[in-house]
């Protein structure tokens, strides 16, 4: 249908002037305010716009991966307890590390702590793999189930390591797990991430007909030809990946995987292969719009991490896009 | 076209679980099933709840494995087909067509031609045979289920080959009288141009009414198969659904419900 093309192709051009514009913000503006930064300062926030766009586009690609995959619209990178599992093994790096002196090194650029944070997030997946799939066969409410179990259980394994360490450190945790984008990545790291984000999206797009027709119940989807279980595996190991890599480049950053994919399947509509172009526009225009405004934003003890912005703006978002368009796939009238 | 060989099929429980030679009957469900199902026929797959009519369905759309026997397409094992060849050769409808992406109608039969080359006189032709083109353009999710049922039916259309097979699960329990009527017509008018189709059916005065031959499944095992008169005689129905069975005035077998089991076979 023309109409539906044409809506589209206009979806994608507001997406991409809206990531355009966010990323020109977010190299005008610092902490020294709005405008043109000098010589020494240019290239931090470029770096910065680098990481955030990466950052986003990660995120809301691994969003929308496993809201495929799960067939949930409340999926995210951070329903499948790994956030949970890569808070856990922050804590357990700075335990360690206070108590043994141990893991206290860095590695690649990334500190001890956030290489734990990595492994963490990827040991946590890994079980929620194993107890949510069935005979190589994955079970989407079942990976769902476990996701939240093995979640919980981390997430208390995390309290109990917070009032084992001394206070000092508890920060340096509170701080990281609300996420921040670094101005000064570490460039291997930043290259690897941002090749993998770019890598997903190409992906995402040339399997966006298999997504499509994946929305079919899955006998449905078989006959029409989809190689059902090489898909999903394909969904969830690029989107573990994909969220492992913003862990270690920013710490678990809120929203951005649930709220993007939303927001663009309202501008470009349901196609996969436009929906996975433009969910990674929204993920990193969301991004960089909420580091840009993190930059002015001094709330007398400091400025507020980057997880929180996203929190804060993209939550009430959220509920404003769930009340006025129907975000729910589910049901039908008699 | 359709053929299981000694098909049976084992649900919920991981068959690298115990030696092949282990499973045990009582745990399949269905078990042993043989038939050719031979194209320019419309086939019913009846029996009671929990007989296995869907299990039975799904093997034969090969949408799940079998634990044991095998079934062919057009002589082959099904496996053996690419893709694009099963996909052309065999459309599966579910009962309750589900989506989880918020198509539109001529979107969702669209999905049809996945594996296949696009065709837009496909999608067209689909669309009007089944009386969608008022609302092609309407949210999937905003139909009733009639409706949605119908949309599935039509994506099947799109998909097969005109002389391959459509499998349906209970593809007219949600509609209406005028739908039912459009879309058996449609099924049969398939199976006179040289397509197969086999339908689990509850309604056995319909599977009577439009079904040239029958299989009946008695918990996971072939009760019985044959042309459709001379299988659904009112006896045999009495005795296997334990309902009082009599013929109305065109000799289609009807079942007694809600007669308080006073004897009224006739």
């Amino acid at each position: 249908m023309n109409f539906a093309r044409h809506r589209r192709a206009l979806g994608l051009g507001l997406l991409l002037a809206a990531f355009m514009f966010a990323l020109a913000l977010r190299y005008l503006v610092g902490s020294s305010g709005f405008g043109e930064p000098g010589e020494g300062i240019a290239r931090y926030r470029l770096d910065a716009g680098l990481a955030a766009t990466a950052i986003g586009v990660s995120l809301a690609i691994a969003g929308l991966f496993l809201q495929v995959l799960l067939r949930n619209p409340l999926a995210s990178p951070f329903v499948l307890g790994l956030s949970s599992g890569a808070s856990f093994g922050y804590m357990l790096a700075l335990y360690l590390a206070s108590q043994f002196g141990i893991a206290a090194g860095s590695f690649f650029g990334l500190s001890g702590p956030s290489l734990f944070a990595v492994g963490g997030s990827l040991v946590a997946l890994a079980l929620v793999w194993q107890l949510g799939s069935r005979r190589g066969a994955v079970d989407p409410l079942g990976l769902v189930l476990a996701g939240v179990i093995i979640g919980s259980m981390a997430a208390a394994g995390t309290t109990a390591l917070q009032s084992l360490v001394p206070a000092g450190l508890r920060g340096d945790f509170v701080g990281w797990m609300m996420g921040r984008i670094p101005e000064a990545p570490p460039q291997g790291l930043l290259l690897i991430v941002s090749a993998i984000a770019a890598a997903a999206t190409g992906l995402g797009i040339a399997i966006g007909p298999a997504l499509d027709a994946s929305s079919l119940s899955d006998d449905e989807a078989r006959s029409v030809g989809v190689r059902l279980t090489t898909v999903r595996i394909t969904l969830f190991v690029v989107s573990g990946v994909l969220a492992a890599g913003t862990v270690a480049l920013a710490g678990p950053i809120a929203f951005v995987g649930l709220v993007a994919p939303h927001a663009a399947r309202l501008m470009v509509g349901p196609r996969h292969a436009t929906l996975v172009l433009g969910s990674a526009l929204a993920g990193a225009a969301m991004l960089l719009a909420a580091d840009a405004i993190r930059q002015v934003v001094d709330v007398g003890g400091g400025r507020l991490p980057v997880g929180v912005l996203t929190a804060l703006v993209g939550g009430p978002v959220f509920l404003i896009l769930l009340r006025r368009a129907p975000i729910l796939h589910h049901g039908g009238s008699s | 076209m359709i053929e299981a060989r000694a098909v049976g099929v084992q649900l919920g429980r991981p068959p690298s679980s115990a030696p092949s030679g282990a499973l045990t009957t009582q745990r399949r469900t269905v078990d042993n099933i043989t038939s050719a199902f031979q194209r320019g026929q419309v086939v019913a797959i009846v029996g009671r709840n929990a007989a296995g009519k869907t299990t039975l369905l799904r093997a034969l759309a090969g949408v799940i494995d079998v634990a044991a026997g095998e079934v062919l397409w057009d002589g082959k094992p099904l496996q053996r087909w690419s893709a694009r060849e099963r996909a052309r050769r065999v459309a599966y409808v579910a009962q309750r067509p589900l989506l989880s992406a918020r198509f539109s109608v001529r979107e969702t039969i669209e999905l049809g031609r996945y594996a296949l080359a696009p065709s837009d006189q496909r999608i067209r032709a689909a669309i009007e045979a089944f009386g969608l083109t008022e609302i092609q353009d309407r949210i999937y999710h905003e139909l009733s289920v009639g409706q949605q049922q119908r949309v599935a039916l039509a994506r099947a259309w799109a998909q097969v080959d005109a002389n391959g097979a459509i499998l349906l699960d209970e593809p007219f329990a949600a509609m209406d009288l005028a739908e039912t009527d459009r879309s058996a017509t449609l099924v049969r008018r398939f199976v006179s141009g040289g397509g197969l189709a086999i339908v689990v059916l509850h309604d056995l005065s319909l599977a009577a009414r439009i079904a040239d031959a029958v299989v009946v499944l008695d918990a996971g095992r072939m009760a019985l198969a044959g042309p459709i008169r001379e299988v659904l005689t009112t006896d045999f129905l009495t005795r296997h659904f334990g309902v009082p069975f009599r013929l109305d005035i065109d000799g289609i077998p009807e079942p007694m419900v809600g007669q308080d089991g006073t004897k009224q076979v006739s």
